[in-house]
């Protein structure tokens, strides 16, 4: 594509880099926010640089936040003996929105898989460890997708908290094996929440 | 199930190709780099979603286009649609009537194929690599738990090699991770380690048989499976072999390195067989893995034989002719530098076929 105009070409390359967007659709965007008043557009990048400026990660279970604890966390209506095992944010929203879960988070960051660089050191799991460690949490729930990376993590993370007086479970598999979280529908999710198992191999591996 | 009709797009030398089969013999003939093997291999692409040699897709793409596509109408109870599409940089696509395999692997299975090329010797005198291929190969066509075992036992193995780098780098061993990956690797590859016995086992009587049918000698003809399954518990293995992974940086147990050994008269093939013998092992070899799909699916498998009669006197080609007719061989192709030579073979046994003559793709009846 040729464009008339430098400053529109480095605009349409900006968007360009958003997951899903093509040039086309970087283009009417652009070509959009060109139609709108100077004022709006202004409000528009503002809010962004302040979101990506101001946002927070929670100390406690590192889900984003606008204060230093999460409004999960902080909310005294919630369950804290209780901890659900996530990957992501997505995984947080997701669980949120079947309204069947009333306890708190924890948000790893993502999975073990070194063949990608990611080691355990790279995820929230020593946080994890100290949350338990301290003595407050009576359950973990794994809720981490179903692949060989997902289930990899939570046999490491069950033998970091091997010893402390948690029960550690796991979401019930009705989701199919490779399988993402975030493109489950909400019936299968509220019930995998719901009809949370023990995390058997756990428990077999913990009696040897 | 048999190939009524094939379509080639692009492939290597074919800029276009349509071809339609006999349910019996199919022949190809013409002169070398004429485009036989790349025919068996298109064939090849269509059952088992990739090519019989380590070739990538994109070698297989024709020089100055960017994709290639397969098209194929294959007949059974009904007509089964199947079509192959590779986009240089993209994706390739396997769907089956018109509908797109989420995994390629999926299709295993469904039109088993048997090749027969005159690289097989490999088989025998490469390392363990390429028996493990062949076996491999084998059983996933047969059991489909087995082909998904392999693929979850092989990527846990590469997060686990992946892992033991990663503690190199950062000078820093975590043994529980380690075990983490451990149990998923027993998990599957004990259940390929039976298999593995299992189907070898019955495919050493097979092995036999074809060989006694096509080796005027009478040398017996036996076969081992090495694997560290045979000599003790896999989790035991792995455990006992940590200090050594952390140092070697690779996983040294497990059925990743399984072997195959043959011998004839108790003497190791690889070692101390002559060509000759070579060469009719593998046939019985392959006639063996034929049967063996055959007998346990129920189905026949196509048979793909690449440049069969080069380098066998004829005798042996008569032989094999006889065996093929003979035994209850479903769809076969053939490919051949000399249009003669399986003609006159064929012309002894009475059935229908086809005879395609390279590079125009002319036929000949
Ligand atoms: N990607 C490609 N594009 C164009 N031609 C190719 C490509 N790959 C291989 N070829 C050519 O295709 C021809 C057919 O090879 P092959 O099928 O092995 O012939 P044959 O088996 O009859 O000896 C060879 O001449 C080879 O150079
Ligand atoms: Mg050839
Ligand atoms: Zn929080």
């Amino acid at each position: 594509m040729n464009f008339p105009s430098k400053l529109i070409e480095d605009a349409v390359a900006e968007f360009e880099k958003l997951p899903g967007i093509g040039k086309k659709t970087a283009l009417r965007l652009v070509l959009h926010l060109l139609k709108q008043d100077v004022s709006s557009v202004e409000q528009f990048t503002h809010t962004i640089e302040k979101m990506r400026k101001e946002i927070r990660f929670c100390k406690n279970c590192h889900n984003i936040s606008d204060q230093e604890i999460c409004s999960i966390c902080a909310n005294p209506k919630r369950d804290s003996s209780l901890v659900c095992v996530v990957e992501t944010i997505r995984d947080v929203i997701a669980i949120e929105s079947t309204n069947q879960y009333n306890g708190l988070y924890h948000v790893l960051g993502g999975v073990i898989s070194p063949m990608e660089g990611v080691g355990p050191d790279d995820l929230k799991i020593e946080s994890l460890v100290q949350r338990c460690a301290s003595g407050k949490v009576r359950e973990v729930i794994m809720a981490l997708n179903p692949t060989i990376e997902g289930d990899t993590t939570i046999f490491y993370i069950s033998k970091k908290l091997h010893g402390l007086p948690v029960k550690i479970t796991s979401i019930a598999r009705g989701v199919s094996f490779g399988g993402e979280l975030e493109y489950v529908d909400d019936v299968t999710l509220a019930r995998s929440i719901v009809t949370r198992m023990p995390y058997e191999s756990y428990l077999v591996k913990q009696g040897d | 199930m048999y190939l009524q009709q094939l379509s080639i797009t692009n492939f290597r030398n074919y800029p276009l190709a349509r071809l339609d089969f006999s349910p019996h013999w199919n022949l190809f003939s013409g002169d070398n780099g004429s485009g036989k093997t790349t025919l068996l291999d298109a064939i090849h692409y269509l059952c088992l979603g990739k090519s019989y040699f380590h070739h990538s897709d994109l070698t297989s793409v024709k020089h100055d286009s960017d994709f290639f596509r397969i098209d194929g109408s294959f007949s059974d109870d009904q007509v089964l649609r199947m079509v192959c599409v590779y986009e240089a940089g993209g994706k390739k696509e396997l769907q089956k009537n018109g509908v797109a395999y989420s995994r390629i692997a999926n299709h295993v299975g469904l039109i088993p194929v048997v090749m027969v090329t005159p690289d097989d010797q490999l088989l025998i005198d490469e390392g363990s690599d390429e028996r493990r291929r062949f076996m491999d190969g084998t059983i996933s066509q047969i059991d489909h738990t087995y082909l998904e075992n392999l693929i979850e036992y092989n990527r846990v193995l590469q997060q686990r090699n992946s892992a033991l780098k990663h503690f190199a780098e950062r000078r820093k061993t975590d043994r529980a991770l380690i075990e983490s990956y451990d149990r998923k690797l027993c998990d599957s590859g004990e259940k390929i380690f039976h298999l593995r016995t299992e189907y070898f086992s019955r495919m050493i009587p097979l092995i036999r048989q074809f060989h006694a049918l096509l080796s005027s000698e009478t040398e017996e003809v036996s076969a081992e499976y090495a694997s560290v399954c045979n000599k003790e518990n896999l989790a035991v293995a792995l455990s006992a072999s940590f200090e050594k992974d952390c140092i070697t940086q690779r996983t040294n147990e497990g059925i990743h390195r399984d072997d195959f050994d043959f011998f004839l008269s108790k003497r190791s093939l690889k070692r101390f067989g002559s060509q000759g013998q070579k060469k009719s092992f593998l046939m019985s070899l392959k006639f063996a893995q034929y049967e063996l799909i055959k007998r346990e699916k129920n189905l026949l498998p196509l048979l793909l034989l690449d440049d069969l009669f080069d380098k066998l006197d004829e005798k042996r080609s008569r032989n094999i002719f006889r065996l093929i007719a003979d035994n209850g061989f479903g769809q076969v192709f053939i490919t051949d530098t000399h249009c003669d030579r399986v003609r006159e073979l064929i012309s002894q046994h009475p059935t229908s076929f086809t005879h395609y003559l390279l590079p125009d793709l002319k036929k000949c009846d």
